[in-house]
């Protein structure tokens, strides 16, 4: 039976399905009405939509509100300076600045107000209680704090459910490490590609075994590893305690996570957001299990630059059937899939990156990093991925270890790939966000 | 909904807290650590505030 103590906040997160839909629609025609006041940017483009400040009475309203991308954020003006007509709040009331990563083109700006920041702490209270944090923990963030969003929120949330946060800002990995040890922290959140990479600093630099440390509980962000199944098992080998996904977005805030049950995905926040999924090719909506679409959404009660119905360009799908957690929120199967600009066709078939990182992932023997490259020779597309080998690898023993992994690639994605093999440590380790998929056609 | 939680009550008393800051504002506003902390800590309310305000109204609809 599922206690009291499972939940952060329990009456949001249990709420019935009727009820929710209720308060989703109450919240939408807040955050609607709230832009439509504040905002230039948005009272422009529902204008020209054909939309008036009360259109929003019913969930079929909802569909007519036009999309918002990282463009409209980007085409505005800067006034007031950086932020332009997207800012709802008058400049003096901002107190938080940062900024996207920018992986999918010129960064944007996102302001806070202290009730914003206050927001984002609190959304991911609720992530970290789900996945078991808890007051007695002492949680160390390897994260070089800066003005990405990321961590800083977690950081402020292990503060609010009263655990002992370790920053572990601009120290290199070594020192994180030796830090972590000394301390005896029993659990860090970190991208998956840092987490292994952390663990690979361990038994190599300091000859240690993080399996003994104590680490109980490890949170992942940034990448969708934690949510492939060969790349989630090998950071629990490694750590030897379980990992766990969350997603979240500057523009959007933390609007999902997998709770410590499994869920076979990620929890959408539904009290706090609406997520929709569309059709890949068309804006029909999609509410059967099963299958694809791209995730659109809004952030309910954020003021100083809210998202309403924000185009995130991701992919996933809504899973058939609840969770032992107990909660009420649906559940995206598998969390995200990956970038509707990445998901492309490549000679004729339908690619997803994510299916290359979860073969790489299920031979053990290869530890490092990899990246793929589509380009085009003459009119055929050419799909070559670059991997480091192990350390010590005999050539027959490499041959044979290509020869496999060619053979799972074909069978998982239908594709030839072209193998390149690099030696160890020869590719660079990324901290934030690692980028390993390059679509060169056309370029 | 509740887990035996009255939200109505909740929401009057989160109400109720935010009326005392006003008085708190209202009193030592001129000094600038009130002015600023009673802003955050309006910050703060608020957040429980949205969590709660719908669920009152719709508490027993």
């Amino acid at each position: 039976m599922v206690e009291g103590n499972e939940y952060w906040n329990q009456p949001l997160e249990t709420l019935d399905f009727d009820t929710l839909r209720e308060l989703q629609l109450r919240k939408f025609r807040r955050v609607y009405q709230w832009v439509w006041d504040k905002s230039k940017l948005y009272r422009g483009k529902y204008e020209a939509a054909g939309l008036g400040r009360d259109s929003i009475q019913s969930w079929e309203d909802i569909a007519k509100v036009p999309l918002l991308t990282k463009d409209d954020y980007r085409c505005q003006g800067v006034d007031p300076f950086p932020y332009g007509d997207s800012l709802c709040v008058p400049i003096e009331e901002v107190t938080e600045f940062h900024q996207t990563s920018g992986t999918t083109g010129t960064p944007v700006y996102q302001p806070d107000t202290w009730a914003d920041w206050e927001w984002w702490s609190e959304c991911w209270a609720t992530i970290l209680w789900a996945q078991g944090f808890r007051p007695e923990d002492r949680i160390f963030i390897p994260f070089g704090y800066n003005i990405f969003v990321a961590y800083w929120a977690g950081h402020y949330a292990c503060e609010k459910i009263g655990c002992e946060v370790v920053p572990g800002g601009v120290l290199g990995t070594r020192e994180r490490l030796e830090k972590m040890r000394e301390l005896k922290v029993n659990g860090f959140m970190a991208t998956p590609t840092y987490v292994l990479g952390m663990a690979e600093t361990a038994q190599k630099e300091l000859g240690a075994d993080p399996k003994e440390w104590g680490i109980e509980k490890i949170l992942c962000a940034g990448e969708p590893g934690a949510l492939i199944s060969t790349t989630k098992a090998r950071m629990e080998e490694a750590w030897g305690c379980g990992v766990r996904d969350h997603v979240g977005a500057t523009e959007v805030g933390a609007w999902s996570f997998e709770c410590r049950h499994r869920p076979g995905g990620l929890h959408v926040m539904e009290s706090m957001f609406l997520v929709e999924l569309l059709a890949l090719d068309s804006d029909e909506p999609v509410t059967e299990p099963g299958i694809p679409g791209r995730i659109v959404i809004t952030s309910f009660d954020r003021q100083a630059q809210p998202c309403v119905r924000f185009d995130t360009k991701d992919v996933s799908m809504w899973k058939d059937g609840g969770c032992e957690c107990g909660r009420t929120w649906r559940i995206l199967e598998r969390g995200v899939h990956g970038r509707l600009d990445h998901i492309t066709k490549v000679k004729g078939v339908l690619f997803s990156p994510v299916t290359v990182e979860e073969v790489v992932r299920s031979f053990p023997e290869l530890e490092g990093e990899f990246e793929i490259v589509v380009s085009k020779k003459g009119d055929l597309d050419n799909i070559e991925l670059t991997l480091e080998m192990p350390e010590v690898c005999s050539e027959e023993k490499q041959a044979t270890l290509l020869d496999d992994l060619k053979s799972q690639l074909r069978f998982k994605t239908q594709l030839n790939f072209k193998i390149k093999p690099v030696e160890f440590g020869s590719m660079p380790r990324h901290q934030i966000k690692a980028k390993r998929f390059h679509d060169m056609r056309g370029k | 909904m509740s887990a035996n939680v009255d939200m109505k009550e909740l929401y009057a008393a989160l109400e109720e807290t935010g009326k005392v800051l006003d008085r708190v504002e209202e009193t030592g506003g001129s000094i600038k650590s009130v002015e600023r902390n009673v802003r955050r800590m309006r910050g703060t309310l608020r957040t429980m505030m949205i969590h709660f305000e719908d669920l009152a109204a719709l508490e027993g609809k």
